[in-house]
């Protein structure tokens, strides 16, 4: 379900209207609404703690880890699902936080993002200051007659300028990994998960879990009241939960550190900042996890495409290839109305 | 900035400890439910339930019903038998559903997930003797004396909780507020 993606380098013709955030809504969207209808109607393909039909399971590594703590036993079912989910875990790092994940939304509904910060995974697009517009319109519109208009060279005399770099950019020991130290040596003391009590995606389902049992069975509990009330403890009064605590990122961003294949990858002849020269930031002030898509390593990336989505020159591609080399021939400069579209 | 993440970490960890302590300390005796087959062994399967609600979801009988925050904070979300929605057939859809063996292998010739207890106050055939409805035992463990009342063979009885679905007693004709019924499966202490 995670496969879907846009044909990215393609959408020129037709002014995007299938972008990657919108594609990602509607699978987070059909994994919500998957699970509910599991829970309320015994389909029985579970949650996210621990989901699939059968011997076909994926588990939630966090929660398999601390029951592996926990119990001190080797459960080789566990074991199992544990390496399949890991070995995803390297290859796709975080992407579960932006696709799958239902915390950034209830996060970003609870306590909506300011202006130019990122809160949640699934922030929305940061308009272009007038100064970049400015400088993206006169790129565009004057080629070969000036930069921005300031230096009155060519601008395949421009060179370019270096990457601008994220504040989380490249392997990094934050609070989330204290906090998955924390779960993991709570549950190894005391005997049971303990982060699985208070985890907002366990306490999300369990919601729903709850008011299944208050509509169907007539059992109305004071569940219905007191999970969703730590739930938005959590991430009202915790503010930026995905950044400061979740050791659920924290255990996926670590497994990513070895893998730097799937994640968004620019394509530097399209991209106004290496190649133009243009004090280009859109890519790295669009990103809910701060980082710049230029940079060797991100391990905190979501793959969550707002780069993708917001890049001017359409130089950053999610799919394994920098888009817009075959057949797209400088794709700025011709092209004066691509600028534009990404103030929309 | 480096301060706070710090701060961030040490208390959300600290916290995490905390948090574990109190919640073993406050939960005292622990649960009194019954546990799907295969969870009779509380310790292993607190350690182990994810919380995943998987073998709810699955139970064909619809006997497997979730603890709310009313049972305790650790007991909460964990998996409790409810006999008056179904009776265990010992399917072990549940066991093989449970994604991280807290359910483990059952035997209902050897296991017991409980035993059935009789509230005398409440059984209708002790009140007036008119009522047998709990003679459906699979395993043989309910007879009746020359008076017509129902007694349960402990030895027999495995807590599959037909006799309790069965159970006629404060469904329709003598409702009182409590739930319980006039035949009940209890937790049995483990340790053969």
């Amino acid at each position: 379900m995670t496969e879907k993606k846009p044909i990215a380098p393609d959408t020129r013709k037709q002014p995007s209207k299938l972008t990657v955030s919108r594609v990602r809504t509607i699978v987070l969207i059909v994994a919500f609404f998957g699970i509910a209808l599991g829970l309320a109607f015994h389909i029985g393909w579970g949650n996210l703690s621990s989901m699939g039909i059968g011997a076909i399971t994926a588990i939630c590594p966090l929660g398999a880890l601390e029951t592996l703590v926990a119990s001190k036993t080797f459960i080789p079912r566990v074991i199992i699902a544990l390496v399949a989910i890991v070995i995803i875990a390297i290859l796709v790092g975080r992407m579960f936080c932006s696709w799958i994940c239902p915390v950034p939304p209830l996060s970003k509904f609870f306590h909506p993002a300011k202006k130019g910060e990122g809160e949640s995974s699934s922030g929305t697009a940061v308009p272009l200051t007038e100064a970049e517009k400015a400088a993206l319109k006169a790129a565009v519109s004057h080629d070969g007659e000036g930069c921005g208009g300031k230096s009155g060279h060519h601008c395949g005399a421009c060179g370019s300028l270096p990457a601008v770099g994220g504040k989380r950019d490249g392997r990094k020991i934050d609070s989330r990994h204290w906090v998955l130290g924390g779960s993991l040596v709570s549950a190894a003391i005391f005997g049971f998960p303990v982060f699985c009590l208070i985890c907002p995606v366990g306490l999300t389902f369990a919601t729903v879990i709850a008011l299944v049992r208050a509509l169907g069975y007539q059992e109305p509990t004071w569940s219905l009241l007191v999970f969703p009330a730590i739930l938005i403890v959590e991430l009202v009064v915790l503010r930026k939960w995905c950044h400061r605590l979740c050791p659920m990122g924290a255990l996926l961003s670590l497994l990513n550190w070895g893998n730097n294949k799937i994640r968004p990858k620019v394509n530097e002849s399209a991209c106004l900042r290496s190649a133009k020269g243009i004090d280009c930031q859109v890519c790295v002030k669009v990103c809910p996890e701060q980082l710049d898509p230029h940079s060797g390593r991100i391990p905190e990336c979501t793959k969550c495409g707002l780069c993708v989505d917001a890049c001017p020159s359409k130089a950053i591609s999610l799919l394994g290839r920098a888009p817009a080399k075959a057949g797209a021939p400088a794709p700025v400069c011709d092209e004066p109305e691509l600028a534009m579209t990404a103030t929309d | 900035m480096k301060r706070r993440t710090f701060l961030y970490g040490v208390g959300g960890a600290a916290s995490l400890l905390v948090f574990g302590g109190a919640v073993k300390f406050l939960d005292g005796d622990g649960a009194q439910g019954l546990r799907p087959p295969g969870g009779q062994d509380e310790d292993r399967f607190r350690s182990l339930c994810l919380r995943c609600d998987k073998c709810r979801t699955v139970c064909p009988e619809d006997c497997v019903s979730v603890s709310s925050i009313e049972d305790g904070i650790l007991n909460a979300r964990l998996p409790i038998l409810d006999f008056h929605q179904g009776k265990c057939t010992f399917c072990n859809e549940c066991i093989e559903a449970c994604p991280t063996g807290a359910l483990e292998a059952f035997d209902p010739a050897v296991d017991k997930i409980g035993v059935a207890m009789i509230d005398p106050e409440r059984c209708i055939a002790y009140i007036n003797n008119s009522c047998d409805r709990c003679d459906v035992c699979p395993y043989d463990a309910i007879s009746f004396d020359a008076m017509k009342r129902p007694s349960v063979d402990e030895d027999a009885c495995n807590g599959c909780g037909a006799c309790t679905l069965a159970c006629t007693a404060n469904v329709f004709l003598s409702f009182d507020g409590d739930r319980r019924r006039a035949i009940e499966v209890v937790r049995v202490e483990r340790g053969e």
